[in-house]
């Protein structure tokens, strides 16, 4: 019993000590889509500011061959984001995306998808048990409001496109094993576009399961890198009842993150991710991106 | 073992093949498709070299379901999609011309694909009194 409340009172310590980003991350927050801001248990609000470029657009084709491109030769993004915990174990964040789409004559700005999204940690990390993960459920969703696609007016140059088109919600599940230097998760989310009409027709994009394998090193307190793979599949489109062949996706992703603390409230990021980037890949598209985040945090 | 032997050099032919995909440059060609009735066919020949994002033009040709070049064509509407992405493109600088002295030829300028990949032309035409449709796969580089 006196055993047990060490343990607690040593594990309480942590939670309220600078060890904190050591112990917590997660899986798939390295990976540089969506999702990019991870509230720890003792933190109340958070903040975060990215700037990122992707460049190196090629399409991929349903047998995985590369061809053109469609929209702007470089895409330069701008995402604020919020973060408010509820508990130890819950928080919410809204990240609202802006892009800047440069073409090859001129550029387009604009706002993409918000994101709302939480988590909920159902196993908290034990400092005495490194062999216990932290599992956090997560639930996010994506309101559609940006142009797709399916309703550029820039039919052509398509550089007025900053969004999908559709709605979808999110659920998933990330195991972190984040208490010793070396670090390693996993985590596995799903995604359902909800169906939209668009001048008449009827579309309804396919479940998207998303894999994230991430592996990790703390070299000192305030450094730590991550490196990931990320392998994202879709059933394809159905338009007006009927599915189309060959439109399923896959995409096999890497990223690599340098995380530096310069105190113990604030975290600068860069990580660089290239889409379709090994493996087998169909129906999507080819990218380098580069970004540079900044967190900063309110502790209660 | 000879059969072992057979299937290992096959499957290793297979990955050599599959790994092959990526990276892979995609290949233009032209292309036919037989309308839904089968009240004809249609043929796709690229008069220049199959490119996205800048106009290309091709020669259209229409064959009536007993092979020959069919008599009488008309209210053509040349589509081009995108099936996997569910999308279009712009139509606004497309011209069909008939190519004169033939009834079955015709000339499609200014078509624009916005993006690589994997399209089709989606076609309507009344040949030899009956309206039908037709689709042909077409690979943007
Ligand atoms: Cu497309």
């Amino acid at each position: 019993m006196l055993k047990l409340a060490a343990k607690t009172v040593a594990a309480s310590l942590i939670l309220g000590c600078t060890l904190l980003p050591k112990a917590f991350g997660c899986a798939s927050c390295g990976s540089g889509g969506d999702d990019p801001l991870i509230l720890y248990p003792n933190e109340r609000d958070k903040t975060f500011l990215a700037l990122g470029r992707t460049s190196g657009f090629r399409n991929v084709n349903a047998s995985g061959g590369l061809a053109t491109a469609g929209g702007p030769n470089e895409r330069e993004n701008l995402t604020l984001a919020y973060g408010h915990s509820f508990s130890l174990r819950s928080f919410a964040t809204i990240t609202v995306p802006t892009f800047r789409n440069v073409g090859a004559e001129d550029a387009v700005s604009g706002v993409g998808d918000p994101l709302i999204a939480t988590r909920y940690t159902i196993l908290m990390p034990d400092i005495t048990e490194p062999l216990i993960p932290q599992v956090q459920l997560i639930a996010s969703f994506k309101p559609s409001q940006a142009r797709s696609v399916h309703n550029s007016k820039d039919s052509k140059e398509l550089l007025d496109i900053f969004g999908t088109g559709f709605s979808d919600a999110r659920a998933g599940i990330d195991i972190w094993f984040g208490q010793t230097a070396q670090k390693f998760g996993l985590a596995q989310t799903i995604t359902q576009p909800l169906t939209r009409t668009y001048d008449g027709v009827q579309y309804r994009p396919g479940l998207t399961a998303r894999s994230t394998a991430t592996t990790g090193y703390q070299w000192t307190s305030a450094v730590k890198t991550l490196i990931g793979v990320n392998r994202e599949q879709n059933l394809g489109l159905t338009v007006d009842g009927v599915h189309i062949g060959s439109s399923e996706q896959l995409n096999h992703s890497i990223f690599v993150t340098q995380d530096y603390y310069p105190s113990v409230s604030q975290l600068i990021r860069f990580t660089i991710s290239k889409q379709a980037a090994f493996g087998a890949n169909k129906n999507t598209a080819q990218s380098s991106t580069f970004t540079l985040a900044f967190q900063r945090t309110i502790r209660s | 073992m000879k059969i072992k032997g057979l299937i290992l050099v096959a499957f290793m032919g297979l990955t050599a093949a599959h790994c092959g995909d990526q990276g892979n440059n995609v290949t233009a060609s032209n292309g036919s498709g037989s309308s839904a009735l089968n009240h004809y066919t249609a043929k796709l020949d690229w008069q220049s070299p199959l490119a996205a994002r800048t106009p290309v033009s091709a020669k259209l040709t229409f064959l009536a379901s007993n092979g020959l070049p069919a008599q009488s064509v008309s209210n053509i509407k040349f589509n081009p999609w995108m099936p996997s992405m569910g999308h279009g493109t712009s139509t606004a600088d497309q011209r069909i011309t008939a190519v004169s002295g033939t009834s079955n030829e015709f000339l499609v300028t200014g078509i624009f694909f916005s993006m690589g990949g994997d399209w089709e032309i989606q076609l309507t035409a009344t040949v030899d009194g009956t309206t039908d449709q037709a689709a042909i796969a077409v690979s943007v580089p």
